[in-house]
């Protein structure tokens, strides 16, 4: 096998007005890692969108994780 | 005057720069003060381990925060017989602050493309600020194509560079905990350099 011959890069990327302009510091640091998700818009009825809420607050969760948890339930099912 | 030692990369001898010039500042009667500012604490680490050996360092090396950069510029900014060396993280704020109370930065790189990239980057927000600076080759090996090209690189961008090397010298890096000796292994020529062009930009 030939001796691969590195070509030396050293471009610079366009220079910020401060030094910490050059450092890229999205998702670093110490914050917590957060999937990054899509918005699912939909709609229910007013009779429902109350059931819902009514139940999420009585079970001390969100409207959200009550209906991501309940997709998940009915998808992991083998019949229903 | 206050000098930064500054460079986007870590690992580039940044600390052992800081050191060094100020050792020879204080030779040549300069009062010189270090400023820590790095959460690494490797430049008060090496003062206090000299201190711990009998070997104590001829300059205070204080931790420092934007605050106290802040301060030294008030105090010394400009002053040619009270040097302040700021050391530098690679990140953070303070190393903006460094970079605007600075009468000159240093930018130390290896020859490698990684840090010279970073070196780049650091000169390009400098130069585009108009602040006085000069980039410092460390690590070198005399006769080499990597040094060869690092220097063409330098003077195909125009940047500002210190004539004076440091060439890569196992004995230097143990000299971390100690206090330097005769030999400054090339930073008695970077300190003439940067003392001269301090003087010619009064």
């Amino acid at each position: 096998m030939a001796t691969k011959k590195p070509v030396r890069r050293v471009a610079a990327s366009r220079p910020s007005d401060t030094l910490m302009g050059n450092q890229d510091l999205r998702h670093k640091g110490d914050s917590t890692a957060r999937k990054k998700g899509k918005c699912v818009t939909f709609w229910v009825t007013d009779e429902q969108k109350q059931a819902i809420s009514a139940y999420a607050a009585d079970h001390g969760m969100t409207v959200s994780r009550l209906i991501i948890e309940g997709l998940e339930m009915r998808m992991n099912r083998k019949s229903i | 005057m206050i000098i930064s030692i500054i460079n986007l990369k870590g690992g580039v001898g940044k600390t052992t720069t800081a050191i060094a010039l100020a050792t020879a500042a204080q030779r040549d009667g300069k009062d010189v003060e270090v400023y820590d500012t790095d959460p690494q604490s490797s430049a008060s680490l090496w003062a206090m381990s000299a201190e711990e050996s009998g070997d104590a360092l001829p300059f205070p090396v204080i931790p420092a925060n934007i605050a106290t950069v802040r301060a030294a510029e008030r105090k010394c900014k400009g002053d040619q017989a009270k040097w302040v060396v700021i050391d530098c993280p690679p990140n953070g704020h303070v190393m903006d602050e460094a970079m605007r109370v600075a009468d000159m930065v240093i930018v130390p790189t290896t020859t490698g493309p990684a840090d010279m990239v970073k070196a780049f980057e650091t000169a390009e927000t400098l130069s585009s600020r108009g602040i006085y600076y000069a980039i410092l080759m460390t690590r070198t090996v005399a006769r080499t194509l990597t040094l060869r090209q690092s220097l063409s690189e330098l003077e195909e961008r125009g940047a500002s560079y210190f004539d004076a090397q440091i060439p890569n010298r196992e004995a230097l890096k143990n000299f971390f905990g100690n206090s330097f000796g005769d030999d400054l292994f090339g930073y008695e020529g970077v300190y003439e350099e940067t003392k001269e062009g301090l003087e010619d930009g009064d």
